[in-house]
């Protein structure tokens, strides 16, 4: 009897279960639409190690997915521990860039922010290093995937009152519009060479005004911190054409730096 | 305010004295309507020279003032009101500018060629808060098989000239009427030779009516009126005219028997496109760089308004009252915008939403009754109710709005009630005493709820619209009375107009909100505001000779704003004397203003006014049956002065002599 209600019991959870779709214990399966471009790829530790992104990366702040899969057999890497770091190798010295660690993702394509303060040129090189425990092999590698990044003014390293050098980075509105428009800013610090911290405690003062017309507009909002070092807001565009974005970030009382962005549309 | 006390006490003696006469009923007062006659046979048109314009027509009507911001396009106000509080009709039809700097108020887009007459209308229901203005067309006469009028003119202050000829052809059931003129002018000069570069223009015109007369006494009729002007100079503002263009289409037919609605039935479709297009090409890049509003860019800036619309109307009268019944439906849309190009190259090219699209339905209905109440005292009582569902169409225009209106509402409607009273006591055939009331409302303007970004030079300031104004309304009170003697008619006519969520535009605080130097407005309803206004007028006749003077003092008041009203008349005194017989006619005319302290300094940005005066003379010579030869002297002393209608203190036009002739075949 007691087996009865249990049997009975699993039996109404199994199909209760199975009528909802998503809850099929299907296998995770590479999601089959990947970015559009893949940045490179490397073999760590049995699993092969690919990068992508949207789009070329370029000076700002970036969206990249990486894509764990094993070497072998193809499937999809979840039980790992990965650490990501971008690195530039300049002709006098070495540093890394503002990142935020990636979420391994059931889905195989596991994504991270990075902000990369300045493009490959003749002075310097970006690679991202790739720290990887692959715990199904119990085995740890260390790797480099060379990227170029493309130019831009969306990133402005700054050296703040306080002697610190902050790194501000405007995220380009995808579509601009008239109107209002969510607008929203990365701010890191340099704490060593290779340690970028994101800024979690600054206010921020937007003003946003068209130089060629000297005017701004009403009824904007400053942004404020909403995590990993982001700031969102909102602008208000009164016309299309070339407008300024003037940061004043402050800590505190102290303003520490003011800098400002184009946008045209 | 010692004019106002001087006029009433001058009033006063000349109605103590009135003596008793026994009454004459044969004297039937008509409805209180102000009009002047343009073209047809009737005595109330003493001028023999044709109007040069329908502006100079208007400006014969009492009240009337108009703004000028060109040579062309003359804005015409109501005891100081204009566009909004006045609504203007074209036969009864809606129409409006479609430029957002008010460069084409309807009356541009008529010709004295196409007129029979324009009406007033101030104590009236169904009008504006401030009156309205109906410019009545003429339609093909039946009774002329065929007749063909030309007035042709050259003119000194500019090189003016002008050809307008009408045609009207009938046969039988049939009749046509078509007119057509070109108008020209280059740049003219204001008084004292100084020359006023970007003020000339060309203008062309024409009409086309064609009626049946069907089913016994029905009329069918349909009528194109087309306006194209182009290349017009707009001194006074930061652009020109490259093109305005109306059209206007219209199907009526009118008569007893084709409804089965008792009396005159009228029914008329009809629709009409205005496009106006706007720049500042024409204007010197140091004038460019150096203005004030959106320095160093050129503007070129686009409008339409569309309108489309149903009259209908029907009126029953007996010898003892006469009722009309109207309905009106119509459809407006309207569109505004520009684009901002540097002078310095390389600048990214700017772009400005300034009415995106904004439509209107509404559904009118106004009822008017008129009769003899007791022995020698006509009343006539209006009343009238709208319905108007109006919306901002475009998304990004909204979301434009929002900026500057956080609650902005793309979808309004209105109610807009009115009703008025007007009794006429006819004490005897030299005394008639009439009491006007009367409630109007108006819904705002487009531009007032839906405008972005507009600039006004009036008061140096840009505007935004606001979507949730509430309807304005006002109350008028007029008087008048008519003493005649046996060659002099003295009339004193007086009123007090008060207005309730009086629509105005106020400063948005914060420097946030300024463009370089210039302040951001948003319209309001700034409460209470009122105006008051005398004319005291004395009228002779004789023989030969008839003429009249007459002073009008005028005042307005914001109490929201504690300012004046802006456009408000100083006060003026005018003189005419004309002589006529059958072959020689001439004419001698002064205008003289007081200076004036009393200026609005918030709402708009006058100063005082020195007082002028002006004297025009003019003379004609009747030839033949077909010809009359004219010649006429504006400002004959080529005095320099500015008026208060017009903009940051903009001279009016100098000493202009104009010679013309007016051919005229009847068979
Ligand atoms: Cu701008
Ligand atoms: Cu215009």
């Amino acid at each position: 009897m007691k087996y009865a209600i249990i049997s009975f019991l699993l039996l109404l959870v199994l199909t209760v279960a199975g009528c909802k779709e998503d809850s099929n214990p299907v296998p995770p399966v590479i999601n089959e639409v990947l970015p559009a471009i893949k940045v490179g790829e490397i073999f760590l530790a049995g699993a092969k190690v690919s990068l992508y992104a949207d789009d070329s990366l370029r000076v700002g702040y970036n969206k990249i997915y990486v894509k764990l899969t094993d070497s072998a057999k193809g499937s999809i890497l979840n039980d790992v521990e990965l650490h990501v770091l971008p690195v530039m190798h300049m002709t006098t010295h070495t540093h890394s860039s503002p990142v935020q660690q990636p979420e391994i993702c059931q889905c195989g394509l596991s994504p991270f922010g990075a902000v990369f303060q300045m493009p490959t040129s003749d002075a310097g090189e970006w690679s991202m290093r790739f720290t990887l425990n692959n715990k199904t092999q119990n085995r740890t590698e260390v790797g480099s995937v060379p990227f170029t990044v493309l130019n831009t003014s969306d990133t402005k390293v700054i050296t703040g009152s306080d002697g610190t050098a902050y790194v501000l980075t405007y995220v380009p509105i995808k579509t601009p519009k008239v109107g209002i428009n969510d607008i929203s800013f990365y701010l890191h610090k340099r704490e060593t060479m290779m340690e970028w911290p994101s800024v979690t405690n600054a206010e921020i003062f937007m003003t946003p005004d068209m130089p060629s017309m000297g005017h701004g507009s009403p009824n904007n909002v400053n942004p404020v911190h909403a995590g990993l070092g982001e700031y969102k807001g909102k602008v208000n565009f009164t016309m299309t054409g070339e407008w300024r974005i003037t940061c004043q970030v402050n800590s505190g009382t102290d303003s520490l730096f003011t800098t400002s962005f184009t946008i045209n549309f | 305010m010692y004019m106002k006390y001087l006029l009433i006490f001058l009033s006063a003696v000349v109605y103590i004295s009135a003596g008793t006469v026994p009454p004459d009923t044969s004297r039937v007062p008509e409805f209180s309507v102000d009009e002047v006659i343009i073209y047809g046979e009737t005595d109330v048109q003493r001028d023999k020279i044709p109007y040069q314009s329908p502006e100079s027509a208007l400006s014969k009507l009492s009240g009337i003032n108009l703004i000028s911001r060109g040579p062309l396009g003359m804005e015409p106000l109501i005891n100081g009101f204009g566009d909004g509080a006045v609504s203007v009709t074209v036969d009864g039809m809606k129409i409006h500018g479609a430029c957002v700097d008010k460069m084409d108020p309807v009356s541009s887009y008529i010709e004295p060629e196409n007129l029979g007459k324009i009406s007033t209308l101030t104590s009236h229901s169904g009008t504006g808060t401030a009156g309205a203005i109906n410019f009545v067309t003429l339609k093909p006469d039946f009774s002329t098989p065929l007749s063909v009028i030309s007035d042709n003119y050259y003119e000194s202050n500019g090189g003016g000239v002008k050809t307008g000829t009408v045609v009207n052809y009938s046969a039988g059931d049939f009749a046509v009427r078509s007119s057509f003129t070109w108008r020209r002018l280059s740049d003219y000069s204001a008084g004292k030779n100084v020359y006023i570069p970007n003020s000339s223009y060309t203008k062309l015109n024409y009409k086309a009516d064609i009626s049946f007369r069907a089913f016994d006494d029905n009329m069918i009729t349909l009528s194109y009126l087309g306006d194209d002007a182009r290349d017009v100079g707009y001194p006074v503002l930061i652009m020109d005219a490259r093109s305005a263009k109306a059209s206007v289409i219209s199907l009526g037919l009118a008569g007893e028997s084709w409804s089965f609605v008792p009396g005159n039935n009228s029914l008329k479709l009809y629709y009409n496109k205005v496009n106006h297009l706007m720049d500042d090409y024409d204007r010197s890049l140091s004038e460019i760089n150096s203005r004030i509003v959106m320095p160093g860019m050129f503007m070129p800036m686009t409008g339409w308004f569309e309108t489309a619309g149903l009259l209908y109307g029907t009126i029953i009268s007996d010898y003892e009252s006469v009722f009309s019944v109207n309905l009106g439906l119509s459809n407006q849309i309207s569109f505004a915008d520009m684009k901002m190009i540097s002078t310095t190259p390389g600048t990214p090219e700017m772009y400005l939403l300034n009415v995106g699209e904004a439509e209107e339905q509404s559904a009118a209905l106004s009822v008017s009754y008129n009769r003899e109440m007791v022995e020698d005292l006509y009343a006539t009582f209006s009343g009238a109710i709208e319905q108007s569902f109006r919306k901002l169409v475009r998304e990004d225009a909204a979301s434009l709005n929002t900026i500057y209106e956080p609650d902005f509402t793309p979808e309004v409607q209105y109610l807009l009630p009115s009703f008025s009273a007007d009794f006429k006591y006819i004490y005897s055939s030299d005394l008639t005493v009439g009491v006007q009331l009367s409630y109007n409302t108006r819904a705002p303007l487009f531009t007032e709820s839906y405008g972005y970004f507009l600039f006004s030079p009036l008061d140096n300031s840009f505007y935004a619209g606001n979507s949730r104004l509430k309807k304005e309304q006002s109350v008028r009170i007029s008087l008048e009375t008519v003493r005649s003697f046996e060659y002099v008619d003295l009339t004193l006519k007086a009123f007090h107009l008060r207005f309730q969520d009086y629509i105005a535009g106020e400063t948005l605080p914060g420097t946030q909100f300024w463009v370089g130097e210039i302040p951001f407005k948003q319209y309001i309803n700034a409460g209470l505001a009122y105006s008051s206004g005398i004319t005291a007028s004395a009228g002779f006749d004789y023989r030969y000779f008839d003429g009249a003077f007459s002073v009008t003092w005028q005042e307005g008041y914001s109490e929201y704003f504690k300012d004046n009203l802006p456009f408000m008349a100083p006060v003026t005194a005018e003189f005419t004397l004309r002589f006529s017989e059958e072959k020689w006619y001439a004419k001698i005319s002064a205008l003289g203003t007081l200076k004036q302290k009393r200026v609005s300094t918030r709402l708009s940005y006058e100063q005082e006014l020195p007082g002028h005066l002006l004297i025009s003379t003019e003379a004609a010579y009747t030839v033949s049956e077909m010809l009359l030869l004219y010649l006429t002297a504006e400002n004959i002393f080529d005095t320099y002065y500015v008026t208060r209608f017009t903009v940051n203190n903009f001279p009016a036009r100098g000493r202009s002599v104009r010679a013309g002739l007016k051919f005229n075949f009847e068979s």
